[in-house]
Parts: structure tokens; C-alpha cells; sequence
């Protein structure tokens, strides 16, 4: 009786053909009795649940597992296929190609998202419009298509969030007619160009992101003009004109800033939009121009810069800056020395360093007082020793995340074996430490039962025996990636035995490995992910 | 202490303390909003679930009896399926009729901790499988007509995962 109860609960989408779920009904009028024996001796039947309580159970395995389980049967195809949540992340990508040519979208995933690069499209169809209907995103790069069919389209996408138009070149004779808005429109992303059409389309614009030539500064402003009231990210080019629009603009309340150009738009921009709680810029600041921004915006919490100068940085800016959770500074072309002093930084939740020298003891002093940390990365970074790293690491309980890129150590004479280190790490990406030893990785690594994610790359003195370890030591861990690490194939076999929580695994070898992993696997009844690159 | 009485659909009575019952909340809205009153000795009829089944919830429900609320809006914690407790986690080590049993009782008894569980224990036999693993780890048949499994294969292979 419950069965039949459940079978009726699941409504049919119209494309859908009626299930043949029946299946008990079916039998009981159709089959023999003989027939209906021999059929429930063969195998157990097939367990049923209510379409709800697979709603449920599927929730849990969204991305791209939604399009294994589309394959099992038509009852399950139907479920996913009508849970708009289970498609939140998947799009329909087209790439080297024309819309014409491989389509035949009738019967599409029914995805949230579509893309489409190094493409023409020449023609949407009569599909587009219920494809379109269910579309939050969409991304055009690198192709071409008519403006025309732009406008068209977007007229069947009432649902839209996102739309990213990059290098896509709109060929088009006449400008055409927009007479719709988009009200759901959150984010815009514009390369290369932008039509004139589209200034009044999307009048809830939250985020919007420009990387065009000055050419099209006065379609900008008065973009920016009409969504004001909403705008809460821009990343744009300044210009003096545009800076000058934007000052203007009394419904403007910016929260996050990307930003190229010149440090003194970067300080005005503080001046007028003292709202802002992140920025994002790439220029040759001086320290006095980011006390003055840090002075202007109260509320800065993620400041990220990149700063290509050389000599000394003392960042004594951040004494202007103690809302600040996340801190980014880099360089690319030069190694700075780098000083923190006495200052700190009590709410810090992230710090990511590139390409300093850091000063003796200038690390663990500064981030002694960052109770809140939780993730650290040092890229191209030199420290006096290890015994700095070491003494950061003890002093901040709240890290969960390491990340350590090309680190260099200046004094390699510290001695683990005098120290025991506990962390409460999640994840340890260690890249390229050459000054790094084997048993020092395994240190690191060991140092925390919670950690669920190792990656080692080009970490050549990384040999079976730490492999092992961190399999027996690392009850949770679910990813491990090494990649130009020596381990051999039998670390593989005891990789399968002994990391019982092990999800997802990569690693590089020949083609013999990749063979005796899956045999491996096989045998051991195991499921892991792996990716051979 | 306080106990009602419950009646299964094979017509088992059972006594259970008030407090462990209301870990439903069909029950619970029964016994608050409807207004049966515990006190006349009636059991409260289960007609959509076994004994042998109830007996297994009741024991789950004495265990987590004193849990804490869950967190609500917590859309990532909602998500994972790795933090099933030990003690679950052996609980759950059943045959799959059992365990869609237990499924079906918690739904109907609406008791949403236990469905969730239950619910991160059949994903986690999905997860990492093909479609051909999953049928045979259900009992599913494979009801496509001939050929349309490779047009949906074929149909898949636009989909990308954002990141």
C-alpha cells in the first residue's frame, strides 16, 4: 500500500514520458503468477523511497555527480532534473564552434548557466527561450555574434544574474532597440566593449567590472549613473574623468574597490566613498597614501596590493587599519624587506605574503597577537629559519590553512627533533621548499589530526616512508596531491590500504601506475578520484 | 516520569517516555496542538510503521534525546555528508530494505535529524559510483528505452561545474 501511495506523489515533467513505475500494478494485472514468481526469486526488487526523500539525499550530491545520476533510471532522471538547486553550479559550455553545428538542444541538461567561447553563435533557435528561462548566467568570450542576437536573447532570461561579455565582438549594422530590463541582472562583466543599448538594461546592478579603453568612458558613467543606487563593487580603469563623474554621483556607496591606476584616484576614491570595506589595487603606492586611505575608510576590512617596489617595506599603515581581516601584499618583480615591527593586527583572519624578505623575527611577532587566523601563505618568501615558522605556528591554534610556495630559509639549523609541533591544520600546500627536508614535511604534516588536504608539489625530497606516515598518521584526510615528489608504486598500494578517508588523489606517473592504480582500486573495492596530469 | 503509549501497524504496543516520543514531531503536534491527552492510557496509533522498525527510531531517539537544535541556514554544514557521528554511523549499518524502512517511519514520524542522517548515509553509497554501480547498488533497472542512455551520456558531456 505504501508503495502505490508513492508512486502516485511524483509529478511528471511535460517532456517526460509517464514512468513506468507501475511496475507493481503492472504485475499484478499483466504478469502471470509464475512470471511475477520467477521475476521476485531472480533479485531483491528495487527499495522504493518518496521523490522528497531523494530530493533530499541528492542534495547532498550537487556539481557534477547530479549528471551520473540522471543516467540511472527515468524516475531518478526526472527528480534531478526538475530540483533547480542540484544545477546551481553546472553550465552548458560550447567551445570552438558554431551554435549551428552541434546543437541539438532539445534536449540540454536543464543547466543554470551557458558559455560559450572562441564561438559564433549564428542563430538560437526556437529552444532558447525555455533554455533561457532557466539561465542565471552567462558567459560570452572570445567569438562572435550579431548585437542583435544578444538583445534577443537576453529578452527570454527574466532569471539572470550574472553576464560576462569578454572580447566578444557584436557585429551589428544598426544599434538595436532594448526595450526590457533584466531586474534580477546582479553582475555585469564588460571586456573590450560595451553597447550604448544596454546603459538602462540591468537597474539592480550590485557588481560591475569593466576593463575597456577610454573610448567608451562616457557610456561608463552614465552605466554607473543609472545603478548607483545599488552598485556595491566596481573594478574599473580610472581616469580623470571618470573619477571626476563619479564624485558626482551622491547615491554611490561603493563596498568593494578593484582597481588599476594611478595611487592618487585610489586615495580620492577613499575620500569620497568612505563605505568601502575591501579594495583591491595594483600600483606604486607610497606609505603615506595608504595611511591617508586607511584614515579615510573606518571600516576597511581586506586590503590587497600588489607593489613591485624595491628596498624596505615597514607597512606602518596598518596602524590605521584595525577593522582589517585580510591582508594581501605582493610583489612580482622585486624582493622587498619587509618590516612589521611592533605593529599587529588583532582581527586578521588572513595574511598572504609574496616575494619579501621578512626580517628576523618579524612574522611570528606580528601575528602573535592574531588570535583569529586562519589562513597563512608565504610565496617566494625568505625567513631568518625554520624556528620562526615553527614559533608562528604554536603561537596561532586558529590555523587551519598552510600554504607555503618557493619558501626560503637563510639558517637551516634548526632541529625538529627537539620540538614536538601540534597544529589544528585542515589543508598543507607545500610547493618547491627545497630548504625543506623529508623529515620536516612529515613535521609539518603530522602536526594536526584534523588535516583533511595535503599538496606536495615539486617536492622531490618527499619519499614513500613520509608518504606513509601521513597515511597511517591522517585518519580525515580526503585530498592528497603529489606531483614531482618521489614516491613510488607501492606507496600507491598502501595509499589504497591505508588512508581510509581518502576522496580525491593526484598524482603523476607513467602509464604502468595510472594501470596499477585502477587495478588497485579494483581490488580494493575502493572509489578515490584520480587525476593523472 | 511521564510515558504514553504508541501502536504500531502490526498492533505492538509500546511505552515510551514522553520526552523520547516528542523527538517526533508528529507525535508532538498530536500531543501539544491536537490535545490527546497521555493520561487515558490510549495509545496513539502509528498505522505506517512496523515494530520491528519503531523499536530501532525509539532507540535512535533515546540516544540523541538530549542533542541540541541543529543550526539552521547553514547551507554549506547541510551539505556535507562526512559528519555522521560514530554512534550513527553504526546504527545505520543495516540491510538497505532496514534502512529505507527507518527512512520512510522517520519521514512520516517527521523527525528530521534522523531523516538527514539517514539521508548523508544513502548519498555517501552514491558518491563516486557510475550509473551502471548505482543500479546494482539499488536494485534500479535501467528503464531507458535503447539508445537514449548515450543521447543523455551524450547530452552530459556540455556540462562544465563552475568554480
Amino acid at each position: 500500500m505504501v508503495n502505490q501511495q508513492l508512486y502516485n506523489g511524483l509529478p511528471m515533467d511535460g517532456e517526460e514520458t509517464p514512468p513506468v513505475e507501475n511496475r507493481i500494478w503492472h504485475w499484478q494485472t499483466m504478469a502471470t503468477v509464475s512470471e511475477l514468481v520467477h521475476r521476485m526469486t531472480l533479485s531483491e526488487p528495487e527499495l522504493h523511497l518518496p521523490p522528497e526523500l531523494w530530493e533530499l539525499i541528492f542534495a547532498h550530491l550537487a556539481g557534477k555527480r547530479v549528471l551520473v545520476m540522471r543516467l540511472v533510471c527515468r524516475r531518478w532522471k526526472t527528480i534531478v532534473d526538475r530540483k533547480r538547486s542540484l544545477w546551481d553550479t553546472l553550465s552548458v559550455c560550447v567551445r570552438y564552434s558554431t551554435t549551428n553545428e552541434r546543437f541539438h538542444p532539445e534536449s540540454l541538461p536543464p543547466v543554470t548557466g551557458f558559455c560559450v567561447n572562441w564561438s559564433t553563435i549564428e542563430d538560437v533557435d526556437c529552444w532558447w527561450p525555455s533554455f533561457g528561462e532557466r539561465l542565471t548566467r552567462i558567459k560570452l568570450g572570445y567569438g562572435s555574434v550579431t548585437l542583435n542576437l544578444v538583445v534577443g536573447m537576453l529578452r527570454h532570461t527574466p532569471n539572470l544574474t550574472h553576464l560576462h561579455l569578454s572580447r566578444f565582438r557584436e557585429t551589428s549594422e544598426e544599434e538595436p532597440v532594448v526595450d526590457f530590463q533584466l531586474e534580477r541582472m546582479e553582475e555585469l562583466y564588460l571586456e573590450y566593449s560595451i553597447c550604448d543599448a544596454f546603459v538602462e538594461t540591468f537597474p539592480r546592478l550590485r557588481n560591475l567590472k569593466m576593463d575597456l579603453n577610454e573610448g567608451y568612458q562616457e557610456i561608463t558613467a552614465r552605466l554607473m549613473k543609472f545603478v548607483q543606487g545599488t552598485l556595491e563593487e566596481l573594478d574599473f580603469k580610472a581616469t580623470p574623468y571618470l573619477m571626476k563623474e563619479i564624485a558626482k554621483m551622491e547615491r554611490l556607496k561603493l563596498k568593494t574597490l578593484r582597481f588599476k591606476g594611478g595611487c592618487e584616484f585610489a586615495v580620492q576614491l577613499s575620500r569620497i566613498q568612505p563605505s568601502l570595506e575591501k579594495i583591491f589595487l595594483i600600483l606604486k603606492a607610497s606609505t603615506p597614501d595608504f595611511c591617508e586611505i586607511g584614515k579615510n575608510l573606518p571600516d576597511l576590512k581586506q586590503l590587497s596590493v600588489l607593489i613591485d617596489r624595491q628596498g624596505l617595506l615597514e607597512p606602518s599603515f596598518l596602524a590605521n587599519m584595525s577593522q582589517l581581516q585580510k591582508l594581501s601584499l605582493e610583489n612580482y618583480l622585486f624582493t622587498m624587506q619587509l618590516n612589521f615591527g611592533p605593529l599587529k593586527c588583532p582581527n586578521l583572519v588572513e595574511l598572504k605574503l609574496n616575494q619579501f624578505h621578512l626580517v628576523t623575527n618579524s612574522l611570528p611577532t606580528f601575528l602573535a597577537g592574531s588570535k583569529n587566523l586562519q589562513k597563512l601563505s608565504l610565496d617566494s618568501c625568505v625567513l631568518e629559519s625554520l624556528l620562526e615558522l615553527f614559533t608562528t605556528l604554536v603561537e596561532l591554534p586558529s590555523l587551519r590553512h598552510l600554504e607555503l610556495k618557493y619558501l626560503r630559509m637563510l639558517n637551516n639549523d634548526f632541529n625538529i627533533s627537539t620540538f614536538q609541533l601540534t597544529t589544528n591544520l585542515e589543508s598543507l600546500h607545500l610547493n618547491d621548499c627545497e630548504n625543506l627536508t623529508n623529515k620536516m614535511v612529515d613535521w609539518l604534516a603530522t602536526s594536526s589530526c584534523r588535516m583533511k588536504e595535503v599538496r606536495l608539489y615539486r617536492m622531490p625530497q618527499v619519499n614513500d616512508a613520509t608518504i606513509r606516515n601521513m597515511c597511517v598518521k591522517l585518519p580525515r584526510l580526503k585530498k592528497l596531491a603529489l606531483l614531482i615528489c618521489s614516491v613510488m608504486i607501492t606507496s600507491a598500494e598502501y595509499i589504497v590500504e591505508h588512508a581510509h578517508s581518502l576522496e580525491y588523489l593526484e598524482l603523476n606517473g607513467c602509464f604502468e601506475f595510472r594501470q596499477a592504480m585502477e587495478q588497485l582500486l579494483k581490488g580494493h573495492h575502493r572509489y578515490i578520484e584520480c587525476k593523472f596530469p | 516520569m511521564s510515558t504514553i503509549k504508541l501502536e504500531t501497524s502490526d498492533g505492538v504496543k509500546f511505552t515510551v517516555k514522553t520526552q523520547v516520543a516528542k523527538c517526533s514531531g508528529t507525535i508532538r503536534t498530536m500531543l501539544e496542538d491536537i490535545g490527546i491527552n497521555p493520561q487515558d492510557g490510549e495509545a496513539i496509533p502509528l498505522s505506517n510503521v512496523h515494530s520491528t522498525i519503531l523499536q530501532k527510531i525509539l532507540v535512535w531517539a533515546e540516544h540523541h534525546v538530549d542533542d541540541p537544535e541543529p543550526p539552521r541556514d547553514d547551507a554549506d554544514a547541510a551539505k556535507r555528508t562526512d559528519d555522521i557521528c560514530s554512534w550513527d554511523e553504526d546504527f545505520l549499518k543495516v540491510d538497505q530494505r532496514t534502512l529505507f524502512d527507518v527512512m520512510l517511519a522517520a519521514n512520516y514520524l517527521d523527525m528530521k535529524q534522523l531523516i538527514a542522517v539517514c539521508c548523508k548515509t544513502v548519498a555517501n553509497m552514491i558518491k563516486g559510483k557510475t550509473a551502471d554501480q548505482i543500479r546494482k547498488t539499488f536494485n534500479i533497472e535501467n528503464d531507458f528505452p535503447p539508445g537514449d542512455e548515450d543521447k543523455i551520456r551524450l547530452r552530459n558531456q556540455f556540462c562544465e561545474e563552475r568554480r
